[in-house]
């Protein structure tokens, strides 16, 4: 097969070389002679072909063809070559550089052959030219002088070969170079240069940094538009295509008037037969045409208005019975959806649209959908029950490309009445497509979906469940503590909080006594876990020592990861401080645990919780510690202590990293006495301080970006707490590190820093997301504004306008609701006084 | 702008493939082949367009052979729909009721006039008149290569 595959080769080649070989000016025996030049190259040329084709391995490949460069370099630094053989050569380069070896000496011979040879010779070394020189190579411009020398030529080749070149190898600094000549050609009687001068003069446009050359080349080509060669025209429609999306959209503003014209008269069928495709006129340039003017009346009423009347017309041509018309319509459906399109353009695509979804073929009901949400969200009517029952019945369909551009729209429209259904179908599709960027895809706009529009929390924990059990890998810790933190919202909601609080209990309690607890995904037993540590008090059959023992099984689960198992044994502490009685197996139970565990964080934190059991008086003293309003992380006050101090010639701060040689080993600084003395000891680089542990607790359940916060700040290694650690730490604890001094003065500070866990979580989160929810807020506003006039009817109802929610879809953050938001606000100072 | 055109048959063996962005061979491959299992999974009645990965795949089958093509996210499906159906047109005009078999044993053929249609993943030349001219063109020199001409251009008379 290798072999027919070279003899095809070969025997193109060989033509081609037969071809430029062939010159009818010769003499005989110059004929003879080249012939034979040529025919014994063309040999060599199809047996080095076949021969690297062949090649057994990659080696031996690139024996073959270092050894033909080496002929190559021999021949081509011998002076005085005729330029016959310098095109041998040449050639043979170029499918050496193809093949991957470099040739660098060849290209200055490129250049001069394009120099000096005749036509056909200038032809390969142009090409040889623009394979071989980028346009940052400087024999670029030692083939700047050929160029000129050939546009300016009056041989039509020669013109053509040479603003071909110009797309290749000029550059910006070059344009000024040739910009004017080709701006010239422009003008030119063929009409095939003039093509070439319109995209020479493309490139120029692309490269030239000069607003001022800028507006002086759309001068020229502007008048470009009214050619009488439509080829030519079709050309500056693709330069203002390009520059447009590349440069500035308003330089191309004004153009829009010859650009409507030129689409008038392609569809008025004045062009020649001969452009005709399936009895549509030129539709590729009105495709072209149709998108360009979107672009440049993308966001301007005005100049919408004004290709409205165009927009319309091409659509009654395109009624032909021909794909090819659908095309155009599908353009022109596609292009009103991106101006700003009058209210009767809109009712027009609409009834195009609907033609689309009515029709029996497969595909017209997939673009139908597509861009139906388009239109939808310019119109403010309700969409009709007709449509919706198409919807419907794509649905049902059972091609599942329609299907999920089904739930595209059904997204798009989704509201609160709505919201319930469209999360359901959705996950349905989750749980048979088996694409993971498809299920991430969904699984994104479900939980958007959950957060922006429903406010049933009872809804929530079940749908948030269902969702784990299929996707749960996919679904991120960040997700999980937007919703830890919307259900804590609901549970402190004055009349249903303790409603809601049973169900969440009851659901998550059977989730946690049923026997497929291996089966378990990850992040629902921290979300079990966490659920319940804040609401267990309601499930009366459930007694705290109950709670803590499944507490400790779920920790021997082998599914669970340390995060999981932080969150877990936070939860436990949780528990532990809020109520009085522990159970007897669960200091057993942990100690076992202990055993077993690697992780100095959590030996550090497991250690913590056993000491809080077994010494219930430290317990009432964290209880006891008073709210604090406003927290001066900077601890300014001790500012005076500080000074003194440092006047007694105590020794100041020394920064951690000083003591790095000392603790190298993790393990040597995990702090198996916690609660011996109320001492700060600075030395203590990796332990971890009893807030420090309760910050780590429950920021562990955001994302663990340590790596960030250490480069920030001079922290302690291992530790992973972000949102937190922002509020308190540095400041807090380098200012203590800095006094080194006896219990007294840290027992002063350690009431700012050693408050319950609890608040610091509720503190910290809100601290770091009230910018975010300032800004949600006022989004939220003014979208309620906007759509304070939509009524809900039905399921499937009117459509909101959900363009910003099209962009988002990205975005992984839930938007609260004003309601939450209010609730979050108000619950500071509950969150301070509810102390445990 | 195109980034790949895949043609294989209803057994999954590839015919003809033309990629006009660069990937590394492994890569190639792999996307042949899944592509190729999804697009064979596919019922007659189902939608021509398909989102894949990040791609917009857009294919029909003509008789037993699948043509499909991978699209921009911003190009239009049915205007892909009428490229694929302009090269099956040159197709039958050269070979004349083309079928599979005239691809597999002319399959450099295919590919020179799929040269002729498309270029760097755009459309070139959409008269088929034009483009069987070139073709026909190219014929007519790849004939004076004969192999008798060829014997004896090597004096071998």
């Amino acid at each position: 097969m290798v072999y027919e595959m070279t003899d095809f080769w070969g025997k193109s080649l060989g033509s081609f070389q037969s071809f430029l070989s062939s010159k009818t000016g010769l003499s005989r025996a110059e004929s003879v002679a080249s012939t034979l030049g040529s025919l014994s190259c063309q040999l060599h040329q199809e047996n080095f072909i076949k021969a690297v084709a062949s090649a057994e391995s990659k080696q031996e490949e690139e024996d073959l063809v270092k050894k033909e460069i080496n002929v190559v370099e021999n021949i081509l630094s011998k002076p005085g070559i005729s330029p016959k053989l310098v095109e041998q050569c040449l050639i043979q380069a170029l499918y050496c550089e193809m093949l991957g070896y470099p040739v660098t000496f060849a290209y200055v011979h490129a250049v001069k052959l394009a120099q000096q040879g005749n036509i056909q010779q200038k032809r390969i070394g142009y090409l040889a030219s623009s394979q071989f020189l980028s346009m940052e190579n400087e024999l670029g411009l030692l083939l700047i002088n050929t160029i000129q020398k050939d546009i300016r030529s009056t041989n039509v080749a020669n013109i053509c070969m040479g603003l071909q070149a110009v797309s290749y190898v000029v550059n910006t600094e070059m344009v000024p170079a040739v910009s004017f000549m080709v701006e010239e050609k422009l003008k030119h009687a063929h009409a095939a240069v003039r093509k070439y001068a319109v995209l020479a003069l493309q490139h120029c446009l692309l490269q030239a940094s000069n607003h001022h050359s800028i507006q002086s080349a759309l001068l020229r080509l502007e008048q470009v538009l009214s050619d009488s060669d439509i080829s030519v025209v079709a050309a500056a429609v693709t330069t203002l295509e390009t520059v447009v999306k590349t440069k500035n959209v308003t330089l191309c503003q004004h153009l829009i008037p010859s650009l409507i014209q030129i689409q008038q008269q392609i569809i008025q069928g004045r062009l020649s037969a001969k452009f005709e495709f399936h009895s549509v006129p030129f539709p590729w340039l009105q495709i072209k045409l149709l998108r360009l003017l979107g672009l440049l009346c993308a966001g301007d009423k005005i100049l919408s208005g004004s290709v409205g009347m165009i927009l319309k017309e091409t659509l009654q041509k395109a009624e032909v019975n021909q794909p090819v018309a659908y095309a155009i319509i599908l353009e022109c459906i596609v292009t009103i959806n991106a101006i700003e399109a009058p209210p009767e353009m809109v009712e027009l695509a609409l009834k195009c649209v609907s033609k689309f979804l009515k029709s029996s073929s497969t595909d017209l009901k997939y673009l139908g959908v597509k861009v139906l949400s388009g239109v939808l969200n310019k119109l403010q009517d309700s969409f009709s029950t007709e449509h919706q029952d198409i919807v419907m019945e794509c649905l049902q369909h059972p091609d599942e490309t329609l299907h999920l551009k089904t739930l595209n729209l059904l997204y798009v429209i989704c509201n609160p009445s709505n919201v319930h259904t469209v999360c359901a179908k959705m996950i349905d599709f989750l749980e048979k497509t088996h694409d993971t960027s498809l299920q991430r895809n969904l699984v994104s706009k479900v939980l958007q979906l959950a957060g922006k529009h429903s406010s049933d929390h009872k809804w929530i924990i079940v749908t948030l469940e269902r969702l784990l059990r299929t996707t749960d890998n996919i679904i991120s810790s960040e997700s999980i503590c937007e919703v830890m933190k919307r259900l804590k919202g609901g549970f402190s909601h004055k009349t249903e909080g303790r409603d809601l609080m049973l169900f969440a209990a009851s659901t998550y309690w059977n989730l946690c006594t049923s026997s497929a607890l291996s089966d378990m995904p990850e992040l629902l037993i921290q979300l079990s876990a966490w659920t319940l540590a804040e609401c267990w008090c309601e499930l009366k059959d459930v007694t705290t020592s109950k709670l803590q023992e499944k507490l400790c099984q779920l920790l021997q689960l082998p599914v669970c990861s340390d995060e999981t198992k932080l969150c877990i044994l936070s939860s436990l502490t949780n528990v532990t401080l809020k109520c009085s009685d522990i159970s007897k197996n669960v200091p057993s139970l942990l100690t076992a645990f202990l055993e077993k565990e690697n992780s100095p964080l959590i030996k550090q934190k497991t250690n913590e919780l056993l000491r809080l059991i077994c010494s219930p008086d430290i317990k009432t003293k964290l209880c006891k510690l008073p709210d604090v309003e406003n927290i001066d992380s900077t601890l300014s006050f001790l500012d005076e202590y500080v000074c003194e101090a440092l006047q007694r010639n105590e020794s100041p701060y020394l920064p951690w990293r000083s003591h790095i040689n000392q603790h190298t080993n993790l393990t040597d600084g995990v702090n198996r006495n916690v609660y011996s003395v109320f001492k700060f000891e600075c030395n203590q680089s990796s332990s971890s301080s009893p807030v420090d542990s309760y910050c780590g607790s429950y920021s562990v359940q955001s994302d663990p970006s340590f790596h960030s916060f250490q480069s920030s700040q001079d922290s302690y290694k291992h530790k992973t707490s972000t949102k937190t650690k922002k509020v308190w730490t540095l400041e807090g604890r380098k200012k203590e590190n800095s006094k080194k001094l006896p219990s007294s003065s840290s027992q002063e500070s350690f009431p700012v820093e050693e408050l319950p866990a609890e608040n610091l979580h509720s503190d910290a989160l809100l601290i770091s997301s009230s910018s975010k929810l300032e800004e949600d807020l006022e989004r939220e506003t003014l979208k309620q504004t906007l759509f304070a006039g939509v009524s809900t009817a039905q399921q499937i109802t009117e459509v909101v306008d959900k363009k910003c929610v099209v962009e988002e879809c990205s975005s992984n953050t839930s938007e609260l609701t004003p309601a939450l938001k209010d609730l979050h606000k108000d619950n500071r100072p509950e969150h301070l006084n509810s102390n445990v | 702008m195109l980034q790949f055109m895949l043609l294989f048959s209803r057994q999954g063996k590839l015919r003809l493939q033309k990629w006009y962005v660069a990937h590394p061979d492994k890569q190639k491959k792999k996307i042949t082949r899944e592509l190729i299992t999804t697009i064979l999974a596919r019922k007659p009645k189902m939608c021509s367009f398909l989102e894949w990965k990040d791609l917009k795949i857009v294919y029909k089958r003509y008789a037993s052979l699948y043509f499909c093509c991978a699209i921009d996210q911003d190009d239009n499906e049915l205007l892909t729909l009428e490229i694929i159906h302009r090269y099956v047109e040159l197709l039958d005009k050269y070979f004349g009721s083309v079928c599979e078999l005239d691809i597999i044993f002319n399959f450099e053929k295919a590919y020179f006039i799929l040269d002729e249609l498309l270029l760097g993943g755009e459309i070139q030349e959409t008269s088929k008149k034009n483009v069987l001219k070139a073709i026909a063109a190219q014929d007519l020199l790849q004939e004076e290569e004969t192999p008798q001409g060829f014997f004896e251009d090597h004096g071998l008379g």
